[in-house]
């Protein structure tokens, strides 16, 4: 028997018949860069931040995301602007500490915070980790990272 | 008289005067209420503690329902819960609902009491009434759209402030609160109706959106701005630190605060701070170096100048702000490291004047009775200060008692703002007090209102009685221009009241001839027997915060800690021992006599620690000289000064709100004040500054861990702090003389030490009335013709709050205040410039007029940049005490 399969390589013939054959078939891995995931709509990846239809910001600065935020990764630093409204001056948030739980989507009172559809996050430089707030406007306004 | 009645199937005894809202709260029960607030007047205006009283029909407001034998009421059944539900609804229709971005949102009564006991849908849904928001002044923020007509700020504003700042126009919906005809607010931003608004209709522009409710700490602490001494807490977030709060009940202040102390703390993260140790370089320019480069610089210059020319070229001038440990560690630094008793603090000069005469006189060094006594005192002299502005919670306490009836008499040489409530304000012109205090002690005996059981075994009566009489009741009434009716009213009512004390100030105790004074006025005290029980006593009153630390701490030329004498063996013995060092035997010199000393080169090397001579001290030149000519600056401060930017090396300090340690108020309470945020920048706490140049000089008994091993070794030393701890101070302050076995076993009872001093009367040997002669302290001086009396701004104290924004907002800049008929010779309009010459030097400054003050006398802030007070004070003209009061001259420009 081991004479046999030694002279005529029968389990090569097999091996190279299976790569053959899926090698014309339908490649069932995805072709990532060029193909990506179709994602459900409530995927939670990084943050986008909505504007109202009249370009305003949504965000009005309540505080309650970086209070609710289990792992401490959103800083939010507000004051007082000309008009005596409320403005946000800073707003980030450290995807590196983000855990995706969604919360900050959850308590936001006025719909500005999403969990958008950028799972894509990987980086060079840590720094680049924390993303701001023009990023995540610019994420909102773009239809790739928010498919709702 | 006591009432039993049944609170929801409970019995409870409780005193007839209370309502059934309070009654409740002694059960435990909550009644929900928006406009109850336990000091105010009772008004019933929201109607949420509305309660069923069994045999009564309607529902009842619990607030303004006196309780009565046999009550049975109940608080929280269907009906109830049904009427506060339709409150709630009611109050919603109007107000927005903001929360998103409401400052007050986190601490909102409608907010919690919406969650607890309203509805989750309202049936009212049109719009919503909006109304124009306006901001009324610089500093509060009022939101009408948020009102809900409480009234809690107007009668706040009225009852505790006696300011009557706000009130509520129109009617019914249209119901608005502010200031009058809805102008800006023009107050004394005491925020008491930002802390009593329950809703975010009132809130405060310093930290408006800067910080949620729910996100900051809080620390408690004690408020650095004056000697008040009241517990506030120091919020912050980020190690920032963003606004001040105050617990109802807790402290000194319960529940109240001041300007200063509300909006001053931006001072602490204010973006000037020095933030690294600067050393001068070859070059002359202050460059930023390490600590370890820093300190070894001035351990190195220090020690060279020790070892060239002896201890007694170094000195030392500490700021009254800081921490007893920080104190006692300065001194023992100077006096066991480097040697020397030249060690002082501004408000030297005050101790200077006043503590000998209080020493000879009572025995005691310090205000005899606690200030909160003043709450219920029934006739009150205030003599030459301004204690709203000086000391506003104390003024609130003399406020207090005037509400319920107290007589309170202000000598002064201007109006203040007690004046309009007192009931009665004397302007008289500085020096002419004496006159008038002997003239109430002449109507006293004349009438025989003293207290003759008390005065049984005082000497020297006679002469008392012959020295006041020397001059006709008429002729003191014509001199002091004031009238004799005045004069016989306030001493009946003063000799004739139950409880009676004297406050007096730095006017009063700072000129020429103030311990006259101060001996008068305890000659008035023994007289009429108001010594040594709760309500009488003799209160002397200075801004700085912790000046009877330095008191207690030694820091005196002549004093060692626990105001002992240097001249001792026996004293400086103890402290050799227990410092393990030399302490210098010959008294040194007090804070004129070293800058004097510097100027002329006899002082090498001087250590400023949070002092700014050039802004505060007497003689500005000669200040100038001596910090250009002393051979070695050293200047450990908050903000580069005028003082610091001329300094070899520059240390940075840290504000009250980045360490911990204890302060002691004016009325002895030692309290524990606790750290906040992290040191800014590279800055340290000054106890550790001064710990680190003690181990660098050699001195290894000066390492210390924590500021809480500094009042250990303060509770060894110090007599009266015997037994102190951090740990026993936790609770509430305690007033030295304090048993040290109450203090360890009874403090979390509320043990608070000695209320009052000279409980078992004056000392025997003290039972001597002083009989003081002559009758002008002050004088004349034909030269300089008018006296400038430096005053106390109630939005700023000392150089300090210069930094704060928020109170720059309020007063930034300094105006001499004069009376038009002061005024009439010089022929100068209102806000025009003139200059203001005294034997020192003179300063330019906008003239304002005023008729609240006496003639001949000005008043001008001493705090501001373009009107240095340093520049007018003449050192050692007649006592080096002569720094509240200046003789002065005004020549049109």
């Amino acid at each position: 028997m081991g004479l046999m399969t030694n002279i005529f390589q029968t389990d090569l013939i097999k091996g190279l018949s299976l790569t053959i054959r899926y090698f014309f078939s339908k490649p069932i891995t995805m072709r990532y860069p060029e193909e990506r995931w179709e994602l459900p709509p409530n995927h939670r990846g990084a943050q986008i931040l909505k504007k109202h239809p009249d370009g305003k910001e949504r965000c009005v600065g309540c505080g309650l995301c970086p209070e609710i935020c289990p792992s401490d990764a959103i800083t939010l630093i507000t004051s007082e602007n000309e008009a005596g409204d409320k403005r946000v001056d800073f707003y980030e948030i450290d995807l590196g500490l983000c855990i995706y739980c969604g919360y900050c989507q959850e308590v936001c009172p006025v719909n500005a915070v999403f969990l958008g559809q950028d799972y894509e996050l990987t980086v060079t430089d840590p720094g680049r980790l924390k993303v701001g707030r023009n990023e995540m406007l610019q994420k909102g306004d773009d239809p790739q990272y928010d498919n709702r | 008289m006591m009432v039993r009645l049944t609170i929801d199937d409970k019995q409870i005894m409780v005193d007839a005067h209370m309502n059934i809202l309070e009654a409740s709260k002694k059960l435990g029960i909550e009644i929900p209420t928006f406009c109850y607030q336990a000091r105010l007047s009772e008004l019933g205006a929201c109607r949420m503690c509305v309660v069923e009283v069994e045999g009564m029909g309607k529902l009842q407001t619990a607030c303004t329902l006196a309780v009565a034998e046999g009550m049975v009421v109940q608080t929280g059944n269907a009906r109830i819960k049904k009427a506060r539900r339709m409150m709630l609804e009611f109050l919603l229709i109007n107000h927005p609902l903001e929360c998103t971005v409401c400052d007050a949102s986190g601490e909102c009564t409608l907010q919690d009491f919406a969650f607890k006991y309203g509805s989750a849908e309202t049936r009212f849904t049109g719009e919503k009434r909006v109304l124009r928001d306006q901001i009324i002044s610089p500093l509060i923020n009022r939101n009408l759209n948020r009102c809900i007509q409480c009234k809690r700020c107007v009668r706040v504003c009225d009852e505790i402030q006696g300011v009557t700042a706000l009130g509520m126009s129109y009617r019914g919906a249209d119901t608005i609160v502010g200031p009058f005809m809805d102008k800006s607010l023009d107050c004394e931003y005491c925020s008491h109706c930002i802390w009593s608004c329950p809703v975010g209709a009132i809130t405060s522009r310093a930290m408006k959106y800067r910080a949620r409710t729910w996100e900051m700490d809080k620390a408690e602490a004690i408020c650095p701005f004056c000697s008040c001494g009241c517990t506030l807490h120091y919020n912050h977030k980020d190690n920032v630190v963003h606004r001040v709060t105050h617990t109802e009940g807790r402290g000194i202040n319960q529940g109240s605060l001041c300007s200063k102390g509300y909006f001053g703390y931006d001072v602490i993260n204010h973006p000037e701070r020095i933030t690294s140790p600067m050393v001068r370089n070859a070059e002359g320019v202050l460059r930023t170096v390490t600590w370890e480069a820093a300190l070894t610089t001035v351990a190195g210059k220090m020690g060279q100048i020790k070892d060239d020319n002896g201890g007694s070229s170094i000195g030392g001038i500490v700021s009254d702000r800081l921490t007893n440990e920080d104190l006692y560690l300065f001194q023992k630094l100077m006096r066991s490291v480097y040697s020397t008793n030249n060690v002082d603090t501004p408000s030297g000069m005050w101790s200077r004047a006043v503590l000998p005469v209080l020493e000879d006189r009572l025995g005691v060094f310090a205000a005899t009775n606690s200030t909160d006594e003043l709450n219920y005192v029934d006739a009150l002299l205030i003599v030459g200060c301004d204690v709203t502005v000086s000391h506003p919670i104390t003024g609130l306490r003399v406020k207090h008692a005037i509400h319920r009836g107290g007589l309170v008499t202000e000598i002064n040489p201007r109006r203040t703002a007690l004046s309009r409530l007192a009931k009665r304000s004397l302007t008289v012109a500085v020096g002419k007090e004496l006159a008038l205090v002997k003239g109430m002690i002449a109507v006293i005996i004349e009438e025989g209102l003293y207290d003759s059981e008390a005065v049984k075994d005082y000497k020297k009566l006679s002469d008392l009685e012959f020295s006041v009489k020397e001059k006709d009741l008429n002729v003191i009434a014509r001199n002091t221009d004031v009238s004799v009716d005045d004069i016989v009213q306030t001493a009946r009512e003063f000799a004739g009241a139950g409880k009676a004390a004297i406050i007096f100030g730095e006017t009063a105790a700072l000129h020429s001839g103030g311990d006259l004074l101060i001996n008068a006025l305890i000659d008035l005290l023994m007289l009429t027997g108001k010594l040594g029980q709760e309500g009488f006593g003799l209160y002397p009153v200075i801004a700085s915060t912790n000046f009877q630390g330095t008191v207690d701490m030694g820091i005196a030329p002549d004093r060692l800690p626990g105001h002992v004498e240097v001249s001792s063996a026996t004293e400086r013995k103890k402290f050799e021992k227990a410092w393990n060092a030399k302490v210098p035997k010959d008294t040194g010199m007090n804070a004129l006599e070293m800058i004097q000393a510097a100027a002329d080169g006899n002082l090498k090397a001087l250590y400023l620690a949070g002092v700014n001579p050039l802004a505060t001290f007497p003689g500005g030149k000669v200040v100038a000289e001596a910090l250009k000519t002393v051979e070695f600056l050293v200047v450990q401060e908050l903000f580069l000064t005028e003082t610091a930017s001329m300094a070899d090396v520059v240390l940075p300090a840290g504000t009250l709100a980045e360490k911990n340690g204890t302060l002691t108020s004016m009325d002895r309470r030692i309290q524990r004040t606790q750290k906040a945020i992290d040191s800014v920048g590279l800055s340290r706490p000054d106890w550790r500054i001064f710990s680190d140049l003690g181990v660098m000089g050699g001195e290894n008994g000066m390492k210390y861990v924590n500021a809480a091993e500094v009042l250990d070794e303060i509770a060894q030393t110090v007599p009266f702090y015997s037994g102190i701890s951090q740990h026993i101070l936790a609770d509430n302050g305690l007033q030295w003389p304090f048993s040290r076995e109450d203090a360890r076993e009874k403090f979390h009872e509320g043990y608070l030490g000695t209320r009052h001093l000279l409980m078992d009367g004056v000392p025997l040997d003290k039972r001597i009335f002083s009989a003081v002669s002559g009758w002008d302290t002050h004088g004349a001086d034909s030269q300089y013709p008018m006296t400038l009396v430096f005053e106390d701004l109630l939005f700023h104290s000392g150089s300090f709050t210069r930094y704060s924004e928020s109170l720059n907002k309020l007063a930034s800049e300094a105006t001499l205040l004069m009376n038009p008929q002061t005024g009439i010779g010089l022929d100068v309009p209102d806000g025009s410039t003139v200059r203001t010459v005294s034997a020192q030097g003179e300063v330019s400054v906008a003239v304002s007029y005023s008729e609240d003050l006496a003639l001949g006398v000005l008043f001008m802030p001493r705090h501001f940049a373009n009107a240095p007070a340093s520049a007018l004070m003449v050192p050692g003209r007649n006592r080096d005490a002569e720094t509240a009061v200046v003789r002065v001259k005004v020549v049109k420009v």
